[in-house]
């Protein structure tokens, strides 16, 4: 599994990458623009990333149009979007529902920060990337 | 504040994080009341004598004395923690004069409390209380969230320590400079990084800076980023300390 966690803060991207490295390469962008270029260079490689998981309140670009980006990125290059890569939103409790209604289309799980391993697991889990 | 209290009444005491840390004392060493802290993450006061008072907790003394600490003088708070099974209750700041009479109450064979645990004769101290508190660190939490896992629990408790003083500076330089939205941005971000190691009261500091940052409070941000310092300096002692007894358990076991 080839992961891009996307988080600007620098302990909870140390935390989340800590357990992902353990599953495989696990990179790092600070924010929106960075990411984008990864899963750019990623694709344009032939090495696409299997999961992004992904901050929602970010500098630079934030997380929302991120999303867009890549999922416009994926089609240009012909992905389906059920064939694109994992998009885990990772979000604080009190945003949970806003985050929820507002990206429902174009990422496959929500993930309540602080991040707990268990429920980490679980969803990679259930989308098989474990 | 309650450990220097009962030091200077003359009681033998022992501070633990967390309810789970609690029944492990308990367990252990043959204590004659306890502090309890109502307001701990994960595990509360309720649900942590609530598991003291089940027999099947492995409690040597499941009707233990347990007395609780509250913030909230509200009056069905009383009512809360006597239905939770917790015998009595004060009220924080703890004051020296009400934890002296209530550990009278509860703690002398004569007391009027017909449900507490005959106290031992040999016991002349009379009271060797488990207080717990509110953790700047939630080492038993943490660790939960992250199964169980100490050495990775250790890393990123590392890079928490040194990464937030940098995180510190630039939110300072940002109140500094007024600029409020930057400072509440970098507010979120340090409420997301000491969240993310059971900071708890790091976690809440940021937060209000946060509020107080939208709703343009600069003069309220300033007093709070000035506690958030004092507070991260309390965490940082609190993980050091975690550290170092990681560290003393991997020398005993290699």
């Amino acid at each position: 599994m080839k992961t891009l966690i996307v988080e600007d803060d620098f302990t909870s991207r140390l935390l989340l990458q800590e357990i992902l490295r353990r599953y495989g390469a696990a990179h790092v962008a600070v924010n929106g623009r960075e990411a984008v270029e990864a899963v750019s260079a990623a694709l344009a490689a032939g090495q696409a990333y299997d999961l992004v998981c992904l901050d929602i309140m970010m500098p630079e670009m934030d997380g929302y149009e991120a999303l867009e980006k890549i999922r416009d990125i994926e089609n240009t290059w012909g992905i389906q979007p059920s064939r694109g890569v994992k998009i885990f939103v990772t979000t604080a409790l009190d945003r949970v529902k806003n985050v929820a209604q507002a990206f429902r289309e174009l990422c496959d799980a929500y993930l309540v920060k602080p991040i707990d391993t268990a429920t980490l697991l679980e969803e990679l889990r259930k989308f098989e990337l474990i | 504040m309650a450990l220097a209290i009962l030091e200077k009444l003359g009681c033998r005491a022992d501070a633990v994080a967390d309810g789970t840390e609690a029944l492990a004392s308990l367990r252990s060493i043959p204590y004659d009341l306890v502090l309890m802290d109502c307001q701990m993450p994960e595990m509360n006061g309720y649900e942590a004598a609530a598991l003291i008072r089940n027999p099947k907790s492995g409690v040597p003394n499941p009707q233990i004395p347990i007395v609780a600490l509250t913030a909230h003088a509200l009056k069905g708070d009383r009512e809360k923690c006597l239905a939770a099974g917790m015998n009595d209750y004060i009220s924080k700041p703890v004051e020296s004069g009400e934890l002296e009479a209530v550990l009278g109450k509860w703690l002398s064979p004569e007391g009027e409390n017909q449900h507490a645990a005959p106290i031992p004769e040999t016991n002349s101290c009379r009271s060797v209380p488990a207080t717990i508190s509110a953790a700047v660190f939630d080492e038993g939490a943490f660790i939960d969230r992250l199964m169980g896992d100490r050495e990775l629990a250790g890393t990123v408790v590392d890079g928490f320590l040194e990464d937030m003083p940098k995180q510190l500076a630039t939110l300072e330089q940002h109140v500094a400079a007024g600029e409020i939205g930057a400072a509440g941005r970098q507010a979120h971000r340090i409420k997301g990084a000491a969240a993310s190691v059971s900071g708890t009261v790091l976690e809440n500091v940021a937060l209000e800076i946060d509020q107080d940052a939208r709703a343009g409070d600069l003069a309220s941000v300033r007093a709070r980023v000035r506690e958030l310092s004092r507070q991260f300096r309390l965490t940082r002692q609190a993980m050091e300390n975690f550290r170092k007894s990681a560290q003393a358990r991997n020398r005993t076991r290699s």
